[in-house]
C-alpha cells in the first residue's frame, strides 16, 4: 500500500520532466534549424553582395554595358550550385541580361515582383518570397536581390539590382538531414507564410498557403514557441514548435505528432513503472532519481549548446568594445575576453580560456573580499557592482578597478555573466590629490582666522586692559568680517567636497531633540545679541536615522539664515514633526523675506538677493546651495514660502531613515 | 587646597594658545599650554588635568600620536580629551573618536563663548 501511494506523486514528477525534456528537444531543432536557414541566406546575401561589388562588373553596369557585365557572373551557377540562375535588372526592374540566358525575358519588366518592391522599399539586398518563375519551365523559386552601386562604401544611387534565383529544392536540401524523429519533420515558410520548403507537398510546383496556420502565425510575427495543434486533413495531433528567420522574416516549424512525441516517453514511462510495481521501495527511489538525472542533463546540454551559439554572437559586439570585458559562462568560468581586457591585464584569451575568473583576475589574498559579496548578489540574479577591487595583471602587478557583473538571464536561468571592468587608479588619484587639497587648505586657511577671532575677541571683552567706545565699535567690526570669513571657508570647503563627491555618509541615529538644543547652544551668543525670540519646537522622542553631521550643517545653515535676516525683537522658530516615515522640519523668521521675482534662484552657489545684500554685507552666497545639495545627499526634499518684509518658512522633509 | 579646574591645551600655534589661555583663566580655570604633542605626554606624567585640548596638526608629534600613545601605555585616563583642531574632515573626527577622544571641535567655527559652552559641561563632573 505505501509503495503504491508513493508511487503517484512519482510517476506524475517523472511525467513532468519527461515531458519538459521532449519540449526542449523540439524547441532546440526548430532554434538550430532557424539558425540554418538564416546562415544559408546570409551566405547567399554575402555572395551577391561581393559580386555586386567587383569593380569591372560595376563599370559596365554604369556603362549600360549589361551583356559584358552578366559575362563575368557566366560561372556563378556552376560554382554555386544552389544558385540556379543570376540575371540582371535596371532600376526600373526591367531584365537587361541573365545567364544562363533564356528566351523570351529580356526586356521584360518585372517592377510587380516582390523581390524588385523589397529592394525598392528597402535599399538594402533583399530575399523575396515565392513566386514562380516566368520562364519556361514555370517552377517556384526565391530570389534575393542585392542593389548595385556605383561606389560600394557610398550607396548613392542605384545603377542596378543584381539577382540571384534559388529553386525551392536546393532550400529543402537545407533542411532535410535534420532529424526530428518518427513522422517528425521541418518545414519552411516565407514572409507571407507560403511554403518555400516542406517534405510532404510539392512547393516547386505549387505556391502553398499556410498563413493561417497559428503557429506559422507566430512565428512570423517573431515569436518562438510549441504548441499542440490539430490537424484537420489527418485528423491528428501535432506537436509544432515554432521559430522565425528574423533578419528575412521566414519562419521555421518543427513538427511531429504528439503520441510519435511522446512515444519515447511513454515508453520511458511504462518501462520504468513496471519495474517500480516490482521492485522494492528502496531501489525504485533510486532507479527514478537516475532516470530523472539522465533526463534533466540532457536538458542541460541541450540547453548549454545554445547557450554557447548566443554568446558567441553576443562575444562579436563585445570585441569591438574600449572598455575591458569578459565573458564568462554560468559557472564564471571564462568564456571571452576582449582585446580591451587582454591589454588591462597583459593576458590573452588562448592564456584563460576555460579558467575561472576570479582565479585570473583577482590576488587570492583578495579574494575573500570578493567572493561573498558577489555570491549574495548573484543569488539573487541582480547586478553585481563592486566599488573598488584589487585587480592582478599576468606580471603579478596589482592596480585598483571598478567591476560590474551583469547575469544574462533566460526564463530566469542565467546563461552567462557579462563583466566590465574599469581601471580606477587615475581616478583613486585625482580623488586623493583633491582630498589633500581640501585638507591642506582647510588647516592653512583656518589657522590664521582662529587667531584673528579669539584676538579680537579678547581685546573686546577687556582681558588685557579696558577698550574705548571708538575702539570697541572697530573691533566689533572687525570681529563681524572675521567670522563671516570662517563661515566663508567653511562652507567653500564643505561645497568643494560635496562636488568633489568625498562627502560619505555616516548613518546614526540621531536623536533630534539633542542636537536642536546642541544648534541652539551654538547660537545663543547671536539670539541674545539680536534680542530675538526663539522657539524650539521638537517632540522629545524623535530620532532619525541619517548622517549627524551633515544635518547638523543643514539645520546650522537654515538657523543662521533666519538669525540674519530677521530685525531685533524678531521671532526665529524650528518647528520638528513626523508625517509617516518622514521628518518634517520647519524653520520661520518674521525676516526680510525673498522677493518673489527671485524666488526661484535661491539655491543657486552664490546667489544672494539684493533686500539681503543691503540688509547684511556678510553672507556668503554659498548657503543654501549647501542646504540644497546636502538634503538631496540625505534623500530629502526642501521647500519654502515667503514674502517680503513678512518673512520666510523653509520646510524640510527628510525619510526617516536613508 | 585648590579647586580651580585644570585645562591642559596643547597648541603649535603659541599666539592661539596664549589667547585661549587667557580667555580660559578669566572663566576661572587653571590652565597649563604646551606647544606639541612630545610636551604634552611629558607633561602628564607628572600631572592630570580635569581636561585637556589637543590639536591634530603639530610638528614631531601631532594630535593623532599623542591619542594612539596614550592608548597604548594604557595609562587610566581619568580626564575628557577635546580635540580642538582646524582639520574638519569627518573621516579625521571618526579616527579621534575610536582613539578615545570625547569631542571634536573645529576652531575657527567657534568663538570663545561658544567653546566655553561645550567645555564647561565636562568640568562639572
Amino acid at each position: 500500500m505505501p509503495l503504491i501511494v508513493l508511487l503517484i506523486p512519482i510517476y506524475n514528477w517523472m511525467e513532468h520532466d519527461l515531458t519538459q525534456a521532449t519540449l526542449a528537444r523540439r524547441e532546440t531543432i526548430a532554434s538550430l534549424s532557424a539558425t540554418v536557414v538564416q546562415e544559408r541566406l546570409d551566405h547567399l546575401v554575402d555572395v551577391g553582395r561581393s559580386l555586386a561589388g567587383r569593380i569591372q562588373f560595376r563599370t559596365f553596369i554604369a556603362e549600360g554595358k549589361w551583356g559584358n557585365a552578366v559575362k563575368i557572373l557566366e560561372s556563378v551557377p556552376s560554382d554555386f550550385p544552389v544558385i540556379e540562375r543570376v540575371f540582371l535588372a535596371d532600376t526600373d526592374g526591367t531584365l537587361m541580361a541573365d545567364t544562363p540566358e533564356l528566351p523570351g525575358v529580356r526586356g521584360k519588366n518585372f517592377a510587380d515582383r516582390d523581390w524588385y518592391r523589397g529592394i525598392d522599399r528597402t535599399k538594402e539586398p533583399y530575399v523575396s518570397e515565392v513566386y514562380k518563375r516566368s520562364a519556361e519551365p514555370r517552377y517556384n523559386v526565391i530570389a534575393i536581390a542585392i542593389p548595385i552601386y556605383e561606389n560600394a562604401q557610398v550607396p548613392q544611387r542605384a545603377l542596378g539590382i543584381l539577382v540571384l534565383q534559388v529553386k525551392l529544392e536546393s532550400i529543402m536540401q537545407w533542411i532535410r538531414d535534420i532529424e526530428v524523429g518518427e513522422a517528425g519533420f521541418v518545414y519552411i515558410v516565407d514572409q507571407r507564410g507560403h511554403l518555400v520548403a516542406h517534405p510532404r507537398f510539392p512547393v516547386q510546383d505549387d505556391i502553398i498557403d499556410f498563413s493561417s496556420v497559428p503557429v506559422v502565425q507566430n512565428a512570423l510575427r517573431g515569436q518562438r514557441g510549441i504548441s499542440v495543434v490539430y490537424n484537420p486533413i489527418e485528423k491528428e495531433k501535432r506537436l509544432a514548435a515554432y521559430e522565425p528567420v528574423k533578419r528575412y522574416g521566414w519562419g521555421v516549424i518543427v513538427t511531429q505528432p504528439e503520441d510519435l512525441a511522446f512515444l519515447q516517453r511513454n515508453s520511458n514511462m511504462q518501462r520504468v513503472m513496471g519495474i517500480y510495481i516490482f521492485a522494492l521501495l528502496i531501489s525504485t527511489l533510486f532507479a527514478l532519481r537516475i532516470v530523472s538525472a539522465t533526463m534533466k542533463l540532457r536538458v542541460a546540454k541541450e540547453r548549454a549548446d545554445r547557450e554557447t551559439a548566443n554568446a558567441h554572437k553576443f562575444q562579436q559586439a563585445v570585441s569591438a568594445s574600449l572598455s575591458a570585458t569578459v565573458i564568462t559562462d554560468s559557472e564564471t568560468k571564462i568564456h571571452y575576453i576582449n582585446p580591451a581586457c587582454e591589454k588591462l591585464y597583459g593576458l590573452t584569451l588562448d592564456e584563460v580560456k576555460g579558467k575561472e575568473a576570479s582565479a585570473v583576475f583577482i590576488p587570492s589574498d583578495q579574494q575573500s573580499t570578493f567572493e561573498p559579496r558577489f555570491i549574495e548578489k548573484i543569488i539573487k540574479g541582480e547586478v553585481f557592482d563592486t566599488d573598488e577591487l584589487v585587480s592582478l595583471r599576468k606580471d603579478g602587478s596589482r592596480f585598483n578597478t571598478h567591476v560590474t557583473i551583469y547575469p544574462v538571464k533566460e526564463k530566469e536561468q542565467v546563461l552567462f555573466f557579462v563583466a566590465i571592468i574599469e581601471d580606477i587608479t587615475e581616478k583613486k588619484r585625482v580623488d586623493q590629490a583633491k582630498s589633500d587639497f581640501v585638507s591642506l587648505a582647510s588647516h592653512q586657511l583656518r589657522t590664521p582666522i582662529t587667531a584673528l577671532r579669539l584676538a579680537i575677541e579678547t581685546l573686546l571683552k577687556g582681558i588685557v586692559g579696558s577698550v574705548s567706545e571708538p575702539q570697541r565699535d572697530i573691533l566689533t567690526r572687525a570681529q563681524r568680517y572675521a567670522i563671516h570669513l570662517a563661515e566663508t571657508v567653511s562652507a567653500l570647503l564643505y561645497v568643494s567636497r560635496v562636488e568633489a563627491g568625498t562627502v560619505r555618509l555616516e548613518e546614526d541615529a540621531v536623536k533630534l531633540d539633542v542636537l536642536l538644543k546642541e544648534i541652539e547652544d551654538e547660537h545663543r551668543t547671536e539670539f541674545e545679541i539680536q534680542k530675538q525670540e526663539v522657539v524650539i519646537d521638537c517632540p522629545s522622542n524623535l530620532s532619525i536615522h541619517t548622517d549627524r553631521k551633515l544635518l547638523k550643517e543643514i539645520i546650522t545653515n537654515l538657523m543662521s539664515n533666519a538669525i540674519k535676516y530677521t530685525s531685533a525683537q524678531g521671532r526665529v522658530s524650528i518647528v520638528l514633526s513626523q508625517e509617516k516615515d518622514k521628518i518634517r522640519i520647519d524653520v520661520t523668521d518674521t525676516g526680510i523675506g525673498i522677493p518673489s521675482h527671485l524666488q526661484n534662484q535661491i539655491f543657486t552657489k552664490f546667489f544672494r538677493a539684493d533686500n539681503a545684500q543691503k540688509k547684511k554685507t556678510d553672507g556668503t552666497g554659498l548657503g543654501l546651495y549647501l542646504v540644497a545639495s546636502l538634503t538631496r545627499i540625505l534623500k530629502g526634499t526642501i521647500s519654502f514660502t515667503s514674502e517680503e518684509n513678512k518673512g520666510t518658512t523653509f520646510t524640510l522633509w527628510l525619510p526617516l531613515s536613508v | 587646597m585648590n579647586d580651580k579646574k585644570h585645562i591642559l591645551i596643547v597648541e603649535d600655534e603659541e599666539f592661539i594658545a596664549s589667547l585661549y589661555k587667557m580667555n580660559l583663566e578669566q572663566k576661572g580655570v587653571e590652565v597649563t599650554t604646551v606647544y606639541n604633542g612630545q610636551q604634552a605626554i611629558d607633561t602628564l606624567k607628572t600631572i592630570t588635568p580635569d581636561l585637556m585640548l589637543l590639536d591634530l596638526l603639530m610638528p614631531e608629534v601631532d594630535g593623532f600620536e599623542v591619542l594612539e600613545r596614550l592608548k597604548k601605555n594604557k595609562q587610566k585616563i581619568s580626564f575628557p580629551i577635546i580635540i580642538l583642531t582646524n582639520l574638519s574632515q569627518q573621516i579625521d573626527k571618526k579616527k579621534c573618536e575610536k582613539m578615545g577622544a570625547e569631542d571634536y571641535i573645529v576652531k575657527s567655527e567657534l568663538g570663545t563663548e561658544e567653546l566655553w559652552s561645550k567645555l564647561s559641561p565636562y568640568l562639572k563632573k
